[in-house]
């Protein structure tokens, strides 16, 4: 990346930029978007795990949500649709995210649920 | 397949190898849930350097074998105790080319089968005893990050996790306190073991 004409001074060469804010394609564009997801999450009671640093679960009493993320694709689960539903809500009021439906493909993986269990092939 | 695959290290080096490559890279793909081709996968990855026209051919072997049953994947059943079994095993200097031993372990929580791997141990070791211990180091170090996994679930173990081998001087190493002077050098797995027993 190089200085923009109109910033750029006589004698002066080794002028840099100082950013306000991350810019896409940067390399440490990954590591801000997940701080900035992270922060987010975690605002809204998510408990960021110790042993997964992609899996966020929020406890309340017998109510249990959890989320994984993996770059921009996130699944969430939990016992109670009502906190499931108050996730996507908080999301979507934070981020521009699509809802998919019901999980069939994620990561190249095909999942499907019965009524014994859950099955996952490639 | 593999014992043969072992012993021919003198057929023809291959032409293109980036095809045994690609080839290779997608098997390693298919490994994240056929637990049955991982160590086929495993021995072929050895010679990615150097691939000879008998590695393509075990190698396209491996992928007939996957056209016979194409489908097949994981199956996690809704009866489930959450209980964490893991078997661990060693091919004691199984490499003939180092003679370095393979770890292999696999984890079941409950009926269904969660974890499992394949690896060459980094070191020579000249007991088998030696060897099957470091594949217990290797299993009880996946078993304490899946509790800790399990429990952020929700899901708190009080009973103790299984861990199954089948070496009986590995198991009386794991179980004896005191230790011998010629179990030194794995004296860092001993402490491990012992600590999570």
């Amino acid at each position: 990346m190089s200085l923009l004409p109109r910033h750029q001074q006589h004698g002066e060469n080794n002028l840099v930029y100082r950013l306000h804010k991350s810019l896409y394609d940067l390399k440490q564009a990954s590591r801000q978007w997940f701080a900035k997801f992270s922060k987010a999450i975690c605002s809204a009671g998510f408990v960021q795990s110790r042993v997964d640093y992609s899996l966020f679960t929020k406890t309340q009493g017998k109510l249990f949500t959890a989320l994984l993320i993996y770059v921009d694709d996130i699944l969430i689960t939990g016992n109670d649709p009502a906190s499931i539903a108050a996730t996507k809500t908080f999301l979507h009021s934070r981020f521009n995210l699509k809802n998919l439906g019901n999980l069939k493909y994620f990561l190249g993986i095909e999942v499907s649920a019965s009524k014994k269990g859950i099955f996952i092939s490639q | 397949m593999e014992r043969d695959l072992k012993l021919s290290d003198n057929s023809d080096l291959l032409k293109k190898p980036s095809k045994y490559r690609r080839l290779v890279g997608r098997l390693i793909y298919l490994t994240v849930l056929r637990p049955d081709i991982t160590y086929l996968v495993h021995v072929l990855s050895r010679f990615m350097h150097q691939p000879r026209k008998f590695h393509i051919e075990a190698a396209l072997r491996v992928v007939r074998y996957l056209k016979g049953a194409p489908g097949q994947g994981l199956f996690f059943s809704l009866n489930s105790d959450f209980r964490l079994r893991a078997y661990c095993d060693s091919d004691w200097a199984g490499c003939p080319l180092t003679r370095r031993s393979t770890t292999g372990y696999c984890i079941f929580l409950g009926p269904s089968l969660i974890s499992w791997r394949s690896k060459r141990q980094k070191t020579v070791y000249l007991s088998s005893a030696e060897a099957e211990y470091r594949a217990m180091t290797g299993a009880c170090c996946e078993l304490t990050w899946l509790r800790y996994l399990l429990r952020d679930l929700g899901l708190t173990h009080h009973e103790s996790a299984m861990l199954f081998c089948d070496n009986k001087v590995a198991l009386h190493i794991a179980a004896n306190p005191i230790f011998h002077e010629r179990t030194r050098h794995v004296k860092m797995d001993c402490h491990y073991i012992r600590d999570k027993i």
